[in-house]
């Protein structure tokens, strides 16, 4: 009874949280369960070393939610399943494979049917684990010795200390009189009425708990950080490959390169190059060429330009000045003083001197590359590399013409512009 | 503590019938669990342990070797690419069969002798299906990346391809494994328990009592698990049969001769449910004898066994044939080609061996002297366990072997480090049986404790 229990902490006595009683026969709990019910008890229990189904009835057990739970978690792992194979292979991610279809139902039936099970099966297990609350570290029915014949070949009613009905005289008594091999109180133990983890336990938990939010820590940080090197690579498989690449040593040869020069007196297929002007820049006697080894047209302007654009822009700008994406970032960072930049910054094709270059000669700089500059003879062949002089030389133009050799409807075309439309060469060459 | 009771007759002078039941309840209880509590197993469980772990050393080594030198070290080559690791995947995971076969579709039809075997061959089917998750895990040849198997959010920005029946099979096996633990532990809760509360040391009562969940037997919560565990038994119905249907569509999916062909699902569930039940018989008949469970794996048990396997083995035998008719009346060149060579091109040898073991062999069980000798019936399991790897064997390499540009057909070759790492899986296979038969309990108690006359009650209290 609730009272008892106060007067029982004072006396450092434990207390009573029920009385077990011990049954012979299936028959005679299943029959003692239906009595205990009658007379009004709400909180007891029937134990069986396995499922006595005459119990549900005589106790009065109302049905489970469970199978509710495992049909809506299974209809969840459809859904997530779908969705999941369409989001994945469909938009987030498309690829054609074997000329099959983005998204279609047929090919995602297994993983619907595997999701389905794997959700309901998960969610049958532990809601049953939940609604019985299995897991706690310890029981009070424990403490009654006589209580571990529950999971062997006995069977026991309990009834718990909750509730008008107890009473520990009375409720043994009533007990006894339903045919019990014993009645025993089940009395509090001192784990529970400390009602505190052990320290150990306390202690290990602490620390494991500290532990994993290392882990977290460290992948949080390394993702919201910023820094100056390469990403940390975790499976750096195809970085290194055994292969030798150029320029570097090759014990197999005599001459320790693992760059093999052509055999002596054979050139490569494409390597003829007799027309110096179009592969070298460069007349019979050595000088810069000043004509065009090109045909100088709207098609090759138009070819030039577009090569300009993939090749050349991200440094030297649209329009020459050296105004790039790169320069721009570079100059930022400079801004900022972020050290160890040793940034040349990309000349500007409008400079006197480059203007004054003979074609020739820039050929040759995007050939071999100039200063910091590198080659672009592997990337561009020389056609378009003489387009691309082509255009370059009309940036020029345009970008030292003066207005007056604009002529006149552009000129009033241009003075119609609001001033921020305005290119960049346009003000420039009005400065000048 | 409370198995001393056993010896008692129970007071209040029970009734004749209900003194029977007693005892019998008692001595399912001590039979089952006195073998995890006996001092020293029996002498054959450390000779077995002994040779399980030098194979399960082996297999270690061989896992060494593969992953720091490379999947060049099988004989996996053009054309065979999928050579012995897929034919023991698909061997072991169809070993794993049996188990939640017999769990849940023989719970579902209420077929009541399962419960005597149903513990050991759930446990068979989880480790079986461990030494086949290794195979494809190690295949992949970088194991260390074998997590981008799953779809998760990563730095490439990719996903896996889900029309692919290769991931198809990752989620299907790993599905498996966890619904089959699953099951399988929620049917060891109550049993675990009882071990706890015959436990006679505090070490054994806190680990058998920390997996036992506290449970004490409440009615209330017997009401909850037998719910759950029905639809567990529901769910994995389904999924037994699904997965040894999606391992075949890894092959079925794929344009090669041989493989093409829509029998595949039915007739690899089929050639599952034999080699797994083969394989329990296998198990069962010395652990039986050796942990003196006679009484409750009765001999009627084993018999009901063979009885499925000469089913299944006529199921294999009718696909085997249908599979050769459908060759020759599809009327496909390359696919007859594919099956006449099967039966009598370079591979003959390992066909024949197929269909002596599957299809000629079991037909012994015809005779009843022959299902219920326990000699006879552990050779035709052995048998049989033998025909259904080459099955997989003739099926993998057969068809790979022989392209369709014949300059590019080859004979397909095993290195010693194939063959070492299929016994070494046996090693692992066996040494987890073996210290499950040693630590929990073998038998699922509480199930059979249910199904024993006069356990529901007599019938008197209504």
């Amino acid at each position: 009874m609730d009272q008892k229990p106060e007067a029982s902490i004072d006396n450092g006595e434990p207390r009573v949280l029920g009385m077990v009683a011990e049954f012979d026969t299936p028959d005679a709990l299943v029959e003692a369960a239906r009595r205990v019910r009658e007379e009004g008890y709400e909180h007891f229990d029937a134990h069986s070393p396995y499922p006595i189904h005459a119990l549900d009835d005589a106790m009065k057990i109302r049905p489970t939610i469970i199978p509710w739970l495992v049909l809506g978690a299974g209809m969840t792992g459809t859904t997530i399943a779908v969705l999941m194979q369409w989001w994945t292979n469909a938009v987030d991610y498309p690829f054609i494979i074997s000329g099959k279809p983005l998204f279609s139902l047929p090919a995602n039936v297994p993983i619907m049917f595997e999701l389905t099970v794997l959700l309901a099966a998960l969610t049958a297990f532990f809601s049953n684990m939940a609604l019985n609350k299995m897991g706690r570290p310890s029981n009070p029915l424990f403490s009654v010795d006589r209580f571990r014949g529950a999971t062997a070949e006995k069977f026991f009613l309990s009834v718990e200390a909750r509730g008008f009905k107890f009473d520990r005289v009375e409720t043994k008594k009533f007990l006894e009189g339903l045919g019990a091999a014993a009645v025993e109180p089940i009395m509090e133990t001192d784990a529970e009425r400390s009602s505190k983890l052990p320290r150990p336990i306390v202690t290990t938990a602490i620390v494991l708990g500290s532990l994993a939010l290392v882990p977290p820590a460290f992948v949080f940080g390394m993702r919201a950080g910023t820094f100056d090197k390469p990403r940390l690579h975790i499976v750096p498989d195809m970085d290194y490959q055994p292969k030798y690449k150029a320029q570097t040593a090759n014990d197999f040869f005599g001459d320790m390169r693992s760059n093999r020069p052509p055999v002596e007196g054979t050139v490569a297929i494409g390597d003829l190059n007799l027309d110096t002007a179009l592969h070298f820049g460069k007349n019979e006697d050595g000088d810069y060429v000043t004509e065009f080894p090109i045909p100088v047209n709207a098609e090759t302007m138009a070819r030039g330009e577009e090569r300009y654009r993939i090749t050349c822009v991200a440094c030297h700008g649209e329009s020459g000045t050296g105004d790039g994406m790169i320069a721009k970032r570079a100059d930022l960072l400079a801004q900022r003083g972020v050290s160890g930049m040793s940034w040349v910054p990309p000349t500007s094709i409008l400079d006197q001197p480059v203007q004054d270059q003979p074609i020739g000669q820039i050929f040759e700089s995007i050939t071999n590359g100039i200063r910091t500059m590198p080659a672009y003879s592997q990337q561009i062949t020389p056609e378009d590399r003489w387009a691309i002089i082509l255009y370059l030389k009309a940036l020029q133009r345009a970008g030292s013409a003066t207005m007056d050799q604009i002529p006149a409807a552009e000129r009033q075309r241009l003075n119609a512009m609001p001033v921020e439309a305005t290119d960049d060469e346009t003000t420039e060459g009005e400065d000048e | 503590m409370s198995h001393t009771a056993v010896t008692e007759p129970p007071a209040h002078g029970a009734p004749g019938p209900e003194r029977e039941t007693l005892s019998q309840l008692a001595d399912i209880t001590n039979s089952v669990s006195s073998i995890t509590e006996m001092p020293k197993p029996p002498k054959v469980w450390y000779v077995t342990m002994a040779i399980s772990l030098s194979f399960l050393a082996v297999l270690g080594v061989m896992l060494v070797i593969l992953i720091s030198t490379g999947v060049g070290v099988w004989g996996n080559s053009s054309p065979t690419f999928w050579g012995w690791p897929i034919v023991n995947f698909v061997f072991w995971v169809g070993i794993g069969h049996a188990g939640t076969l017999i769990s849940a579709i023989l719970f579902i039809f209420r077929q009541s002798w399962r419960t005597a075997i149903n513990r050991a061959a759930e446990a068979m089917t989880i480790f079986a299906v461990i030494c086949a998750g290794l195979f494809p895990a190690i295949h992949v040849g970088r194991v260390w990346v074998v997590y981008w198997l799953f779809p998760y959010p990563n730095q490439m920005l990719m996903w896996p391809n889900f029309r692919s029946p290769l991931l198809w099979d990752v989620f299907a096996v790993s599905t498996y494994f966890t619904v089959s633990l699953l099951f399988w532990y929620m049917g060891l809760v109550p049993d675990l328990a009882t071990i706890r509360d015959r436990a006679t040391t505090k070490t054994r009562r806190f680990l058998y009592g920390l997996f036992a969940l506290g449970w004490t037997g409440s009615a209330r919560h017997w009401h909850r698990y037998e719910r759950a565990y029905l639809l567990l038994a529901a769910l994995a119905t389904p999924l037994v049969l699904s997965v040894h249907s999606v391992v075949s569509f890894d092959f079925a999916v794929a344009q090669l001769p041989g493989w093409h062909t829509t029998i595949f699902p039915p007739y690899f569930v089929a050639g599952a449910i034999f080699s797994g039940f083969a394989m329990v018989v296998t198990l069962l008949v010395p652990s039986r004898k050796i942990f003196k469970l006679e009484h409750i794996i009765t001999i009627d048990h084993l018999e009901v066994m063979n009885k499925v396997i000469l089913a299944t083995s006529l199921l294999v035998g009718y696909a085997y044939a249908m599979e050769m008719f459908i060759a020759w009346y599809g009327g496909n060149m390359y696919e007859r080609f594919a099956f006449l060579n099967r039966a009598l091109g370079p591979y003959a040898w390992s066909y024949w061996i197929m269909v002596t073991c599957n299809v000629i062999i079991p037909h012994v069980f015809w005779f009843k002297q022959v299902r219920r000798s326990l000699l006879g019936m552990f050779i035709v399991s052995i048998f049989v366990n033998i025909g259904m790897w080459f099955e997989r064997f003739v099926i993998a390499v057969t068809s790979l072997s022989r392209d369709f540009l014949p300059s590019s057909w080859g004979y397909f070759r095993p290195t010693i480090i194939d063959i070492l790492t299929f016994m070494g899986s046996f090693g692992l296979f066996f040494t987890l049986y073996l210290l499950f038969c040693r630590y929990l309990p073998m038998v699922a108690m509480s199930e059979v404790k249910a199904q024993v006359p006069g356990a529901q009650g007599h019938g008197d209290h209504h």
